[in-house]
């Protein structure tokens, strides 16, 4: 049943088993495990039915660390969430992702691979991804073009590619057929109020776009709302909790990352460009867009104190990037108006430059495979860092609450990883005759203001509610359960304690099923 | 800068020059950038690399290094050997294999490569 708050004149009081605060695929793939079940369920949207600038508008902040995009920009918030807009690459996070590193400090999770992938098909169904295969030797790929990398120090792995699926498109109509679960749309969020004891969540308190309030009660919360946003709203919950709910040891909002990225390597190939084929021009599994990427090994990593890592291959700098290309677009230019008085400057930077010029016109002609320069694009994982977090500043909303200040913060470690990382690729592409790896300048700099301006993110939220099996070093338990409170739950990659390189949305939809057996768990035993 | 007929016409005389030795035929039939590249920033590269390894900006113990790979101590053999004869080919490859790499302008290159290109700005 879908219901706008903004025109529905009576609710009515509203109560139900569960209460799911946003819905993105974390709180529609919660959500959907309990279609046609016995328990009520009442989803929150801050937004409507399709994008509306007042709502967005919610999301506006500040970004006072590392350079990042307009935070407004970087989600959406109406039915469907951020999946309106998101790309669709897809691969879970690796086993040693979970796992605690010496050289990574706060680094490990609770809970193992092992643990949400039970989830991985389930997920797939949701994402349209298709088989649960990630093995380049076991898929399409042309298998004689897969490089023999020494496993020790790299590994090909693949991407496999959503559609990408539409939450909105493809949900909104069974939601709207649905008896037992309700989409309360343009229904805002303002608090969240607990026992007298503040071990328990018992309401939301929402708010239309005018001046209509009503609480929605309920015996299990859950908070959807985003990588950011999820933090927000529980340091802005300080009716009951002065410092924010679930922020009893000042870790709400902290430890906040993203997937550093940029291009940071030119290849030049040689005999055995093919092996990039795969890379390059990827391949279909089924209905389903595949391609393949490199990262170094888990004992090149180790080894290496450096973090996970990938890079993909794209086809490199355009054909009229060389200066030998422009010196004679130049002097053709300058002929047809007959300003011939730069002709010999001209000449001298495309007799510099004659090889690029040769390229970049052999490319554009079709005479010389694009393949023969190529770049890496390189994303990292990055260090969990207290210090890199969601903060309040002073400014507010219109429903009354401080807006989001982003510090962002990268570290030696970020940085060190891209370098390592792209050292050990360029051996083993030199080992295999593929070509020869040259690293971007800006990453040799020894600054990380340098390496912050020239990287970007690729719209991950990830952290600020982290998990942890210690109250002290996380918000959220292995359940996600916000510790210190019985029925408060958290989902979204808000809770990841380490990002991998993997994009998030998998994992966040994998996480969100294994919520919603917990939460059919413990429905069940508490009516039996 | 006003361009004389002269200097046009000496400009061009350097243009066709160039593009007759360039090899663009052999680049348009998909050979390998790299081999291509690598020839025509030999002395670049060798110039980098003594900069910063200093320890092999002397042609003697240069040549002693590399005679294992090429069979010859001799600068000037060293500076025009090709990398892609067999002995050096294999070395190059092995030192890949082994980690045996510097970081040169950031070229990730094997030492031997590094060392054939020192040579070749030794004997310039």
């Amino acid at each position: 049943m879908l219901i706008d708050f903004q025109t529905e004149a009576d609710l009515g009081p509203l109560e139900a088993d569960l209460v799911i605060v946003g819905t993105g695929p974390a709180g529609l793939s919660i959500a959907l495990q309990f279609l046609n079940t016995n328990k009520k369920v009442i989803l929150l949207e801050g937004g409507g039915l399709e994008f509306s600038d007042e709502s967005q508008a919610v999301y506006e902040g500040q970004n006072i660390g590392v350079p990042y995009f307009p935070l407004e920009l970087a989600r959406l918030r109406y039915f469907g969430g951020s999946a309106g807009h998101w790309g669709g690459w897809c691969r879970p996070l690796d086993p040693a992702d979970f796992l605690p590193k010496p050289h990574v400090p706060h680094s490990g999770w609770p809970i193992g691979y092992d643990d949400i992938s039970p989830y991985l098909e389930a997920a797939h169904d949701i994402l349209d991804l298709g088989a649960t295969n990630y093995d380049p030797a076991a898929l399409p790929f042309p298998q004689d073009l897969l490089p023999a990398l020494d496993e020790e120090k790299y590994t090909q792995h693949s991407w496999r590619y959503s559609p990408p699926t539409r939450f909105d498109e493809k949900y909104l109509e069974t939601f709207a057929q649905s008896d037992n679960a309700i989409v309360l749309y343009n229904a805002n969020a303002t608090n969240l109020t607990l026992n007298d004891d503040v071990k328990r969540a018992l309401s939301v308190e929402i708010r239309n776009y005018g001046d209509k309030r009503h609480t929605v009660s309920g015996d299990y919360f859950v908070l959807a709302m985003g990588g950011i946003e999820n933090s927000r709203f529980l340091l802005n919950c300080r009716d009951q909790i002065p410092t924010g709910i679930g922020n009893a040891h000042d870790n709400v909002g902290r430890y906040w990352m993203e997937h550093p990225q940029l291009t940071s390597a030119t290849i030049v190939t040689g005999e055995r460009r093919d092996l990039l084929i795969p890379s390059l021009d990827g391949g279909q599994d089924q209905d389903v867009e595949i391609r393949a990427g490199f990262a170094p090994a888990v004992a090149f990593r180790n080894r290496h104190e450096i973090l996970n890592h990938e890079m993909t291959i794209t086809p490199g700098a355009r054909w009229y990037a060389a200066p030998g290309v422009r010196a004679v677009l130049r002097i053709r230019r300058d002929i047809m108006l007959g300003k011939l008085s730069r002709l010999d400057d001209h000449l001298r930077l495309l007799i510099s430059d004659l090889d690029g010029a040769v390229t970049g016109f052999g490319t554009k002609l079709g005479l010389i495979s694009p393949t023969e320069n190529v770049t890496a694009y390189a994303r990292t994982e990055q260090s969990p860092n207290p210090d890199s977090r969601i903060v309040l500043y002073e400014e507010k909303d219109r429903f009354g609450h401080n807006r989001t200040a982003l510090d962002w913060q990268i570290t030696e470690l970020d940085r060190r990883t891209f370098i390592v990382a792209l050292e050990g690729l360029a051996e083993e592409l030199g080992r295999l005759g593929i070509g020869r790896l040259q690293i971007d300048e800006m990453l040799l700099d020894d600054s990380l203001e340098t390496l912050g301006a020239k990287m970007t993110g690729g719209n991950h939220h990830m952290g600020g509610t982290r998990m942890s099996d210690d109250p002290k070093t996380g918000v959220v338990d292995e359940n996600c359960r916000v510790h210190g409170l019985d029925n408060l739950y958290i989902a979204g990659s808000s809770v990841f304690p380490t990002s991998g390189y993997a994009t998030p949305t998998l994992t966040i939809v994998q996480l969100a099923l294994r919520l919603a057996d917990h939460l059919r768990s413990r429905m069940d035993h508490a009516t039996e | 800068m006003s361009l004389t007929r002269r200097h046009f016409l000496a400009s061009l005389s350097l243009l066709v020059s160039a593009l007759a030795v360039t090899p663009w035929r052999r680049a348009a039939a998909s050979g390998p950038t790299l081999h291509r590249r690598l020839r025509i920033a030999r002395r670049a590269i060798g110039r980098a690399y003594l900069a910063a390894h200093p320890e092999d900006d002397d042609a003697q113990r240069l040549g002693l290094a590399l005679a294992p790979i090429t069979g010859s101590p001799d600068l000037h053999d060293n500076a025009a050997i090709s990398f892609r004869a067999d002995p050096v080919a294999r070395a190059i490859t092995a030192d890949f294999a082994a980690g045996r790499t510097r970081r040169v302008q950031g070229w990730i290159l094997s030492l031997t490569e590094c060392r054939l290109c020192a040579a070749a700005a030794l004997a310039a």
